[in-house]
């Protein structure tokens, strides 16, 4: 690991002033602007087009319709067969007479024959029924002006592979993180989903922290402030989870049930042996809304409260800290606070960034059984003289955090985590 | 690395502690007249992730001789110590080169408060 490059280090390099070319940023940005005008297309399109019409049509009077003809069309494509609604209606405007193919504002096809079938059997052939036109443009009418789940999951979807594409562009075109570019002084902005620990008082100059002269104090200590507190981590990995599986629903429920149906002969099991790797994307679902029902369920455990002397140390001094567990702190059976250090590297790896950590130092601070002790108490320690500082550069990090760890019989465990910055200590140490 | 630029230290040890001042002197033996030298102290990173590299100080000397010396002097910042990790370690150089010349040459530093490098896994070591 501790290499010695043979060229020169800082001579044209990112420490210099930046003269990363146009090209190396383009050709990533063309790659994510694909998903980025897919998403944004299919948002456009599926959800937001849809949705802007049905709000329009929503003032539109109402007026008795006839419906000519109804059935649910079928297409055959490279993706297998798709359906769609195919009515043919007839409305009346002062005498004048109108024709309309408009069942709804949700256009295209899609593999789900049932929804299709039920609004031909809601508008069957003969009937009089009530539609909706502009009373700008007559010609225009519709006779579904609901909105449909489907619009808002497909949406989201795009609007999920919209942003894939959209943010990593914004931060290659126009970020400072990028490879080339002067190495920023600012703690976290590298790696957002650090908390800004310690940001009142420290600023961050080249990968060091250092005590600002106007810090606030901290007489009083700090409490504080969960890096990812519960709720947040329940609502993203919820989010992620309905997006999920409603694209894998939407997309190839029908050939799941496909699956298990018919024969297990010929051109069917032909069909079901290239169908069945669908099931792993099911599979990655079922997983996901396991996962938020545990996180859900961890939502509801005591939330630990911890406050430190101050949330910014220095190496030979104390830490003291004193913790308390809000809510029912009876249910935890075993407390632990642990002081840990990690390195965190950030590596492009092709066109993806990779984070790799790794935890080179655990101190137990707090091990408690006792249920009086659990719910609150206080500990002191001592920071060793000799420690590695926290650190910050664009790619490379060293991180300091307390790790409250509780565990719950029958129930998912405390696990929160709370980043401190530890000062590089002036002058040196005379010893061997 | 070059015969032709050199650094040469003060201090019997590459060694130094935060604060601490590196002084020596540095030479050059150049075969075509260069506009001016340049001597960095700068800090990088080895390791898993994408290197990063800070230009700490510099001193920029003019010089009219193919060759010559000139005395240095760096006071050391607070940190980043030197360190080894499994992802990333940080090691501390003097770099000189000579504008308009591809030479180069470098010489290794220590920065920390006992002036060795911190090993994050000292189990590492003595494996």
């Amino acid at each position: 690991m501790r290499k010695r490059d043979p060229q020169a280090i800082s001579r044209g390099s990112a420490a210099e002033p930046a003269r990363a070319g146009i090209k190396n940023r383009l050709v990533p940005a063309l790659f994510l602007g694909v998903f980025m005008i897919a998403g944004g297309s299919i948002f456009y399109v599926l959800c937001a087009r849809p949705a802007f019409r049905i709000l329009q049509a929503r003032q539109w009077p109402e007026v008795s319709c006839e419906i000519i003809s109804s059935k649910v069309a079928e297409h055959q494509s490279d993706d297998g067969r798709t359906y769609s609604v195919d009515i043919f209606y007839r409305y009346w405007i002062d005498g004048e007479e109108f024709k309309s193919t408009r069942a709804c504002f949700f256009d295209g096809y899609s593999s789900g024959y049932q929804p299709k079938a039920a609004v031909v059997a809601r508008y069957p052939a003969g009937t009089m029924q009530v539609c909706y036109f502009n009373p700008h443009n007559p010609a225009e009418a519709v006779l579904m002006r609901d909105f449909y789940p489907e619009m808002f999951m497909i949406g989201g979807f795009g609007l999920l592979f919209f942003c894939v594409g959209f943010f990593p562009i914004l931060s290659i075109l126009f970020g400072k993180n990028r490879q080339g570019a002067a190495v920023p002084e600012r703690h976290g902005e590298n790696f957002p989903y650090v908390q800004h620990a310690g940001a009142a008082r420290v600023r961050w100059h080249a990968g060091i922290p250092i005590l600002r002269s106007d810090a606030p104090p901290a007489d009083d200590g700090v409490v504080l402030k969960p890096l990812a507190p519960a709720v947040v981590k329940f609502a993203l990995v919820a989010i992620f989870t309905l997006i999920w599986n409603a694209a894998i629903f939407f997309g190839a429920g029908n050939d799941v049930v496909r699956l298990f149906q018919g024969p297990f002969t010929g051109i069917n099991l032909l069909f079901k042996i290239f169908t069945a790797p669908i099931l792993i994307f099911f599979a990655i679902g079922l997983f996901l809304i396991g996962v938020s029902v545990y996180l859900l369920l961890a939502m509801l455990n005591p939330t630990p409260v911890l406050t430190l002397n101050s949330d910014v140390l220095s190496p030979g001094g104390l830490l003291k800290l004193t913790w308390r567990l809000q809510g029912r702190a009876e249910r935890v059976a075993r407390l632990r606070i642990l002081l840990e250090g990690r390195e965190v590297a950030k590596y492009r790896r092709g066109t993806n960034t990779v984070t790799d950590t790794k935890v080179f130092v655990r101190v137990p601070l707090v091990e408690e059984q006792d249920p009086a002790s659990i719910a609150g108490g206080a500990r002191e320690a001592e920071i060793p003289e000799l420690i590695m500082h926290s650190f910050e550069s664009a790619h490379n990090k060293i991180i300091w955090a307390l790790k409250v760890e509780g565990e719950i019989r029958r129930w998912p465990d405390i696990k929160e985590e709370f980043s401190i910055i530890i000062l590089p200590r002036s002058g040196g140490i005379d010893r061997q | 690395m070059s015969d032709r630029l050199t650094i040469q230290l003060e201090a019997a040890t590459n060694g130094f502690a935060p604060g601490e001042t590196v002084s020596g002197t540095l030479s050059w033996n150049l075969p075509k007249p260069a506009q001016n030298i340049e001597l960095r102290l700068v800090w990088y990173t080895n390791g898993k992730g994408d290197r990063d590299v800070e230009i700490i100080e510099s001193a920029v000397f003019s010089i009219e001789e193919l060759s010559g010396t000139r005395p240095f002097k760096f006071t050391l910042p607070p940190g980043p110590y030197s360190f080894s990790g499994r992802n990333i370690s940080l090691l501390w150089a003097l770099e000189l080169f000579a504008h308009g010349s591809p030479e180069t040459t470098q010489a290794g530093i220590v920065v920390s408060p006992v002036r060795r490098e911190l090993l994050l896994y000292p189990a590492d070591e003595s494996a």
